[in-house]
């Protein structure tokens, strides 16, 4: 990862407006894989834009929630990705994954124990808050960006944590060919369809997914049973995602207890309060000394004008350029560059 | 004149009833609970074939069958109905009665058959000391390969032992399937999650028991709603109560100077003595004129019944 001190408040996070839906309409299409929370449909992304702006607006949260963020660069004055957050998973409906289990049969006459990997179909992460929308220009993969992007949201959570639940998840594409054939699905969701799954996404449309998850199977899938490919697909992660995964695992997610239950991709989850993120974060005044030497995750303390960064610098006010109002009251957290970075 | 005699399996017959042929996965080495049924001449007597009957299993050692049910996945909005088969791992049937291990001689057709049942089932019927049973139950032999090879197995029981089950069975005996349970699944299974070489063998009766199968279902013990848990073969079960009122019984002396008409048989069952015989029609003799010493000593009074059968 490349990480000059000129990129230092070079990348800001704020909440998505109206004039940015073309940017969105851009990911979206571009996104071919799994981000369910951007369908490549203006209409259906104007709503979602809509929704979050009431959100970011409303004093009276009631857990329906949905804030989408943009990042803009400004060097180049452009929007380079999106992320967002739902405030409650599933919201008044059930939000259903698979959790991984292991249960241990053993018969002492035939001497033999077996330990068997089953997935049961949970709600156990309903109400959660969930990081949802993430997608970087490939351009900015190997920048700070993507970084910005996904921890900036974890700020803004620490930063109004009245709003959020006091566990966070994410839910992760599974493996999948460029046309949708997903060797989770075709094992175990196909079954109770009988079409591929970008069909029942067709079919179901916009209805919750919990509509699907209800005709699946209640009892526990025995994962040995499951041909071969489905079995190496639970917990395996689309290469698309690898970034913003890698990001979440950073920041001290679990990634080994639920999947989901359609492509069997990883769900991470993890109390908030455990995040790095939000673990080390602080308020802090304008002019606060901060080692100079460190990078820092930096957000306002105004909701509606919402603004992250990360930069470098002897205090909040060095660290983000006069243009960036970042406010009295800011939030920070130290954000340790990962290994191998060049700074 | 020969009669067929079904009785309690006695020490001498040990010899005889090894060299019957058993049908696959019966052990009939344990004389514990064995019927034999034999031919008795006027001065011969051939041992036909053997059984096993088991009063009220499972309540020492437990048994375990995988029940055969059903869900429904249907949301009417989408046009999505599926009906699915489950397996579930259950102690049902503890509590029957069974009849099993079944061995014959070479020669046996399907009539030897019937009466084995026939006279395991009077057996049962008569409830010697003990409470009649409700339920009965015959466990058949699933489908294997030429190789040996249980289909069945191969796709579930294999991925939660991975022993040998045929040495296992030699090891243990019959109640390897009780000690195998142990390791396999305790919920639900969903048929559709196996190959189709497996879903297609379940209640599958091996060909080799097809005379059995078809024994059984003349006498309306047909497959139920379980499977054995290693071949999956089809449990069939039968209501003696019910079984037991279809045929209307004589009590007393039986009609010895009866004549017997073609393909027509007397059966007479000895309660007291848990004996059951069955005397074919011959020429136009009057069945009393066997000489069977065994029939000639039967007693007669409340404890023997007998009906005319075809």
């Amino acid at each position: 990862m490349n990480a000059s001190p000129n990129d230092s408040a070079r990348y800001v996070l704020r909440p998505c407006e109206v004039a940015d839906l073309p940017f969105l309409e851009r990911f979206a299409h571009a996104s071919a894989h799994g981000i369910t929370t951007l369908p490549p449909d203006r209409a259906a992304l104007a709503e979602r834009v809509e929704r979050s702006l009431q959100s970011f607006a409303t004093d009276d949260a009631s857990g329906e929630e949905i804030y989408l963020f943009v990042l803009e660069d400004r060097q180049c004055n452009q929007i380079v990705g999106t992320s967002g957050i739902a405030a409650r998973a599933g919201f008044s409906d059930r939000f259903y994954s698979y959790r991984n289990e292991y249960v241990v049969h053993r018969s002492k006459a035939l001497r033999a124990s077996n330990r068997i990997h089953t997935l049961h179909l949970c709600h156990d992460l309903t109400g959660v808050s969930l990081l949802t929308s993430f997608y970087i220009e490939p351009a900015y993969s190997d920048t700070l960006a993507p970084q910005l992007l996904s921890r900036g949201r974890l700020l803004f959570i620490a930063q109004f944590a009245d709003r959020f639940a006091d566990r966070i998840a994410a839910e992760s594409p599974g493996l999948a060919d460029d046309s949708g054939r997903c060797p989770f699905w075709n094992a175990v969701g196909r079954r109770f369809f009988g079409m591929d799954y970008p069909s029942v996404e067709r079919l179901v449309g916009e209805r919750s997914k919990s509509f699907i998850a209800e005709l699946m199977p209640q009892s526990p899938v025995y994962v040995p049973l499951l041909p071969e490919d489905a079995q190496w697909a639970i917990g395996q992660l689309h290469p698309v995602a690898a970034l913003p995964f890698s990001i979440l695992l950073d920041e001290g997610f679990d990634a080994e207890s639920y999947i989901d239950i359609f492509d069997g991709g990883p769900t991470v989850q993890e109390r908030a309060g455990m995040l790095k993120t939000i673990a080390r974060s602080r308020v802090v005044g304008a002019t606060e000394n901060l080692p100079g030497t460190c990078w820092h995750l930096a957000a306002s303390a105004v909701r509606t004008r919402f603004r992250a960064t990360l930069g470098i610098g002897g205090s909040v006010a060095e660290l983000s350029p006069p243009d960036l109002d970042l406010g009295s009251r800011c939030r920070i957290t130290e954000f340790e560059l990962p290994q191998g970075a060049r700074s | 004149m020969t009669l067929w005699r079904f009785r309690a399996m006695r020490e001498p017959d040990a010899a005889a009833v090894a060299m019957l042929r058993p049908f696959p996965r019966s052990h009939i080495a344990d004389a514990d609970a064995m019927w034999v049924a034999e031919s008795v001449g006027d001065d011969t007597c051939r041992l036909l074939g053997a059984v096993r009957v088991r009063q009220e299993i499972g309540l020492q050692e437990p048994r375990y069958w995988y029940h055969l049910g059903c869900v429904v996945h249907a949301a009417p909005e989408l046009g999505l109905f599926h009906r699915e088969r489950t397996l579930l791992l259950a102690s049902d049937l503890t509590g029957a009665a069974e009849i099993a291990d079944v061995a014959v001689c070479a020669d046996a057709d399907i009539r030897v058959l019937r009466f084995l049942l026939r006279g395991a089932l009077e057996t049962l019927s008569s409830c010697n000391g003990v409470t009649r049973p409700g339920r009965v139950i015959v466990e058949l032999p699933g489908l294997r390969e030429a190789d040996g090879r249980s289909p069945f197995w191969h796709h579930l029981g294999r991925h939660f032992y991975s022993g040998d089950p045929a040495q296992a069975e030699a090891h243990l005996g019959p109640a390897w399937r009780s000690h195998v349970a142990a390791l396999l699944p305790r919920h639900p299974l969903h048929v559709s999650f196996l190959p189709e070489e497996a879903r297609a063998a379940i209640g599958v009766v091996c060909p080799l028991a097809s005379a059995w199968q078809q024994a059984l279902d003349e006498a309306g013990c047909i497959a139920g709603e379980h499977v054995t848990v290693d071949e999956a073969g089809a449990v069939h079960e039968i209501d003696l109560p019910r079984w037991a009122v279809r045929h209307c019984w004589q009590r007393g002396d039986w009609p010895s100077a009866t004549c017997l008409a073609a393909n027509q048989a007397l059966l007479i069952v000895a309660e007291g003595q848990s004996e059951v015989y069955r005397i074919p029609s011959a020429s136009e003799e009057p069945v009393g004129q066997a000489k069977s010493a065994q029939l000639q000593g039967l007693p007669g009074g409340e404890r023997v019944r007998w009906r005319l059968d075809d």
